[in-house]
């Protein structure tokens, strides 16, 4: 008995020893710091960032799998050949790569690359060459709406963050939250199920769905980019809205930039300029004016006034735009022939008090608010530093400064039935278990009466049909708007050849109403809005007409 | 009697151990494996979701109008003298 617990003993204690010489080879003799933050896993397991889809649920922004290659130049074994192939495959130049290669170092990060191009890169089996998993943006339509939709860049700590759009402005919805791992593990990774295991999941970035149309947007696009072309314009923007909610259809400026390859431009290329830049509005301005005058009913449509010639406001003489002076002239008139001395009439009419007011309720100074990164308000100065030339100047459009987005928002009012809503460019925020919240059109507040909506809507239909566009219309259909041409302020005073040419239209349509915006800046061809903007206004309307479905109404 | 009982328990904790020991070993590699084949799917989902959306992305599309060579015409040919369209 007593040398069978012997032997029992002398077993367990040859068993002992040899787990202590172990345990002394792993960590005496083969100490690694490494081994000791191995045996327990800590990792920050990253949420999936949130996709962008259009109304139509068809894809803007997903993510996609990229691996950043980098080069261990110590075990490189051959050199010629490693440079070789990866030029060939990563498309850059051989002498460049061959300069990145400082053998110095142990670590260098070379490119990104997407799947194919890593296997392909693996498939060469040239030792010294690694490869780190990413999620990247991924664009399937490309910068199909760049300004609109903004970029995923780092921060400071190297963590992915949003920039411009609604990348930025929705950066915490699309981001998501991180979960957290702690794991025991043994030496070769394995999870030890006995020892301290806690997860914490990650909540993926929720999915938005935008207001914006794809289909409208590539027509935009492509309609503006040729505008720019043919009219030889600086840069160009088009906005279309649907003005009974302000849901933004689509949102395109020229030029832009490629979200994916975002560092090689400047940042002048990121700021969306139908909410970040100033502009003087000129004559698409005075529709606003004319509306409040119709709705305190100091002017009636059929109203007329005696324009003999030009009108002297202190020491500045206000001119019509080809200087010539129509005589007893209507309302509708004013707008038709884009009178600026009718404008000074009408806003008499109206009164300063009155005016000044209206330019607030229009919302001008203030954000409108809109659901993307980087708007900037102008400023209206207080009523009481207002010269009476600023009184003048401000009912067809200059003096003043405003964004397009705050344009489009205030004309929107006039043809809505008086309504100034906040616009919006995101319908549906989808959590990841599909749990939807949906985002509805808020009315701020009321402007002006259907009644005067109604007035001025007819008005702006008769501009269009009645006046010097009409060879533009596209026949059969009601469309109502009104041109402008503003000059650009350069060290105090106007330039006269730098003009920014603008349309703002609409379609009347009850089931499918679009209101459209164009803008071009320094167009060379001719700096008149009729002749650029306008024209360019209706072929997206001819085509926007065509996809909704819009039957001609006026044959 | 009870020292061949105890005996007898401590053989079979002995096995029982080894035993939990061995399929702690096996279920660690099971997990191990279940989280390699997750992120693969993980990523593989991701990747065959892109093909799919790219495929019907207007990029895509614009490209293969291009390689086929589905381009307007410009300039549209009038046929002058019509004998020639009837002929065969």
């Amino acid at each position: 008995m007593l040398i069978r617990t012997k032997l029992f003993f002398g077993f367990f204690l040859i068993l002992f020893v040899l787990i202590i010489f172990k345990l002394f080879y792993f960590q005496i003799l083969k100490y690694s710091s490494e081994n000791i933050i191995n045996h327990i896993s800590e990792k920050k397991i990253l949420p999936e960032r949130g996709k962008i889809f259009d109304i139509n649920n068809q894809p803007l922004v997903l993510n996609n799998n990229n691996y950043k290659i980098y080069l261990e130049p110590k075990k490189i074994k051959e050199k010629n050949n490693l440079i070789k192939e990866l030029s060939k495959i990563l498309e850059i130049d051989e002498t460049s790569l061959s300069a990145k290669i400082d053998e110095k170092k142990d670590w260098l990060a070379i490119d990104i690359v997407d799947k194919e191009k890593k296997d392909e890169i693996e498939n060469l089996k040239i030792s010294g060459i690694g490869f780190e998993y990413l999620i990247k943006r991924d664009y399937p339509e490309a910068s199909i709406a760049a300004h609109l939709l903004g970029f995923v860049g780092k921060n400071y700590q190297g963590d992915d963050i949003g920039y411009f759009g609604i990348e930025g402005y929705y950066d915490k919805d699309l981001a998501g939250l991180p979960g957290f791992l702690k794991s025991e593990r043994d030496l070769l990774g394995r999870p030890i199920l006995v020892g301290k295991q806690e997860m914490i999941e990650p909540e993926n970035g929720r999915n938005l769905i935008l207001t914006i149309d794809k289909n409208v947007q590539v027509i935009v696009k492509e309609k503006l980019a040729m505008g720019i072309d043919r009219y030889q314009a600086e840069s160009g923007c088009v906005i279309v809205a649907n003005p009974k909610t302000m849901a933004i259809l689509s949102l395109v400026c020229l030029p832009d930039y490629d979200q994916k390859k975002y560092f090689l431009f400047s940042e002048k290329y990121f700021r969306n300029p139908v909410i970040s830049d100033l502009y003087e509005p000129g004559s698409i301005f005075k529709p606003l004016i004319m509306a409040a005058a119709i709705n305190e009913k100091k002017i009636k449509p059929d109203d007329f006034f005696e324009e003999k010639g030009p009108v002297k406001i202190g020491e500045y003489s206000i001119k019509t735009w080809n200087d010539r002076y129509g005589g007893k002239t209507s309302m509708t008139q004013i707008l038709q022939r884009s009178s600026n001395v009718g404008m000074v009439y009408v806003g008499e009419k109206l009164g300063k008090d009155s005016l000044y007011s209206y330019l607030q309720k229009y919302g001008f100074g203030q954000l409108t608010e809109i659901d993307l990164q980087g708007e900037v308000a102008s400023y209206l100065k207080p009523k009481n530093s207002w010269y009476p030339i600023d009184f003048a100047t401000v009912t067809f459009g200059q003096g003043i400064a405003v964004t397009p987005i705050q344009m489009i928002r205030a004309f929107a009012s006039i043809i809505n039935g008086g309504y100034i809503l906040r616009p919006y460019v995101v319908a549906k925020i989808q959590d990841q278990d599909g749990k939807e919240k949906i985002i509805k059109p808020q009315v701020e507040r009321k402007v002006i009466s259907e009644i005067s909506s109604l007035i001025i809507k007819k008005m702006l239909i008769e501009v269009v049909e009645g006046g010097e566009l009409n060879w533009a219309r596209p026949k059969g259909y009601t469309l109502g708007g009104k041109t402008g041409t503003a000059q650009i302020p350069i060290e105090g005073h106007y330039d006269p050849n730098k003009t920014i040419a603008s349309f703002i239209g609409f379609s009347p349509d009850s089931s499918s109403p679009f209101l459209t915006l164009v803008i071009l800046r320094q167009p060379k061809t001719s700096p008149w809005g009729s002749e650029t903007a306008a024209p360019l206004f209706f072929e997206i309307a001819k085509e926007l007409l065509i996809y909704y479905n819009i039957a001609p109404d006026n044959l | 009697m009870l020292t061949k009982i105890i005996w007898l328990l401590v053989v079979v904790l002995l096995f029982f151990n080894a035993y939990i020991f061995v399929s702690n070993l096996s279920l660690g590699d099971e997990i191990k494996t279940f989280d390699k084949k997750i992120v693969f799917i993980r990523q593989e989902n991701l990747d065959l979701e892109t093909k799919i959306f790219k495929l019907n992305s207007y990029e895509n599309i614009a490209s293969i109008a291009a390689q086929l060579n589905f381009v307007k015409k410009e300039i549209p040919v009038y046929l002058e003298d019509l004998k020639y369209a009837y002929k065969n």
